[in-house]
C-alpha cells in the first residue's frame, strides 16, 4: 500500500528460473515495472504477447533485438545501446533479445500486465543474419 | 510491421532519449512514451544530484548500476529517510512535496532510472536541500 504522504519502497520480486538472466518485477498502481539482467551472450524472447504492451530500453550494456510481425512476417533487427532509444513493442510482434557486450546488460521495462505469464506465445524468430538463402 | 527502421529512429514505436549534460558530473536523459516520462541519470562517483521537490509530479526511481545513497524529506512534515540503493533491490515511489537527492558512493558511474507522470527538472521542480 502506498503512503501518499511519504516515500514507499516497493521491493522487486526476483525470478532466477532461467539460467543467464534474472527478472526483477514490481507493480505500482497497476503499472508493472521490471528489469532484466542479461549475462553476456544470453538470449531471451522467441515469443509474442496478445494483450501485454511493453515499453523498454537498455539500462546498461548493449542488446541486439530482432522483431517479427507474426502476421506479415516482416522483420526488423536493431541494436539497443544504453541510453539510446525506448521501444514500444506492439502486441502480435514477436521478438528475441541478445546481450552482445562483454559485461552484464540490463533492460528496463514497464507494461500493462505482469511479464512472463500466460500471455507469452512461443514464436521462433530467426534473425536475418542467421537465415540462409536457398538457390 | 509496426516497428520502423532504427537507423532513422523516431517512429510510432521508437522514442529516442534526449540528453542534458548541462551540469557537471551528471547526465540526464529523458524520453516520453505516451503519458509516461522515462529518465536515465548517470552520476559520476562522489557527485550529488537532485535536491528538488515537485508540487505535482509522481516519481518512481530505481538503480540500474552502482551504489547510491538517496535522501528524502517531506517539505512540510520534515519526515526524513535515507536509503542505500543497489540494482534490483527496490523501486522507490516518491510523491509530490517530498524532496530527494542522490549521491553516488561507489567508485564507478552510477545509473538511476526514473518513471514519472511529468518531465523531471521542469519549472515545477523546486530547490530544497536534503544532501
Amino acid at each position: 500500500m502506498s503512503n501518499q504522504n511519504f516515500i514507499t519502497v516497493h521491493p522487486f520480486a526476483l525470478d532466477h528460473s532461467t539460467a543467464g538472466r534474472v527478472l526483477f518485477a514490481s507493480e505500482v498502481g497497476g503499472v508493472h515495472v521490471s528489469r532484466i539482467e542479461f549475462e553476456p551472450g544470453f538470449e531471451l524472447g522467441h515469443h509474442y504477447h496478445k494483450e501485454t504492451l511493453v515499453t523498454c530500453y537498455t539500462g546498461i550494456g548493449s542488446l541486439c533485438v530482432v522483431f517479427e510481425d507474426v502476421v506479415t512476417k516482416a522483420q526488423q533487427e536493431i541494436r539497443m545501446d544504453a541510453g539510446g532509444c525506448a521501444i514500444q513493442i506492439p502486441t502480435h510482434v514477436a521478438f528475441t533479445m541478445k546481450s552482445i557486450g562483454s559485461s552484464t546488460a540490463s533492460l528496463v521495462l514497464f507494461s500493462n500486465k505482469k511479464l512472463n505469464t500466460d500471455d507469452n506465445y512461443i514464436y521462433e524468430v530467426t534473425p536475418p543474419s542467421d537465415q540462409t538463402s536457398t538457390p | 510491421m509496426a516497428i520502423q527502421n532504427m537507423k532513422n529512429p523516431e517512429s510510432d514505436h521508437i522514442f529516442c532519449f534526449k540528453e542534458d549534460s548541462s551540469k557537471e558530473g551528471r547526465t540526464l536523459s529523458h524520453v516520453q512514451v505516451g503519458g509516461v516520462f522515462m529518465s536515465r541519470l548517470v552520476i559520476d562517483p562522489g557527485v550529488v544530484t537532485g535536491n528538488y521537490f515537485y508540487t505535482n509530479t509522481h516519481v518512481l526511481m530505481s538503480i540500474e548500476s552502482g551504489t547510491v545513497v538517496a535522501r528524502f524529506e517531506h517539505v512540510h512534515t520534515k519526515e526524513k529517510r535515507e536509503l542505500q540503493l543497489k540494482p534490483g533491490e527496490e523501486l522507490v515511489e516518491i510523491p509530490k512535496k517530498v524532496a530527494s537527492a542522490t549521491k553516488n558512493i561507489g567508485n564507478e558511474k552510477a545509473v538511476i532510472v526514473f518513471f514519472s507522470d511529468k518531465p523531471l527538472r521542469t519549472s515545477e521542480a523546486f530547490h530544497y536541500k536534503v544532501f
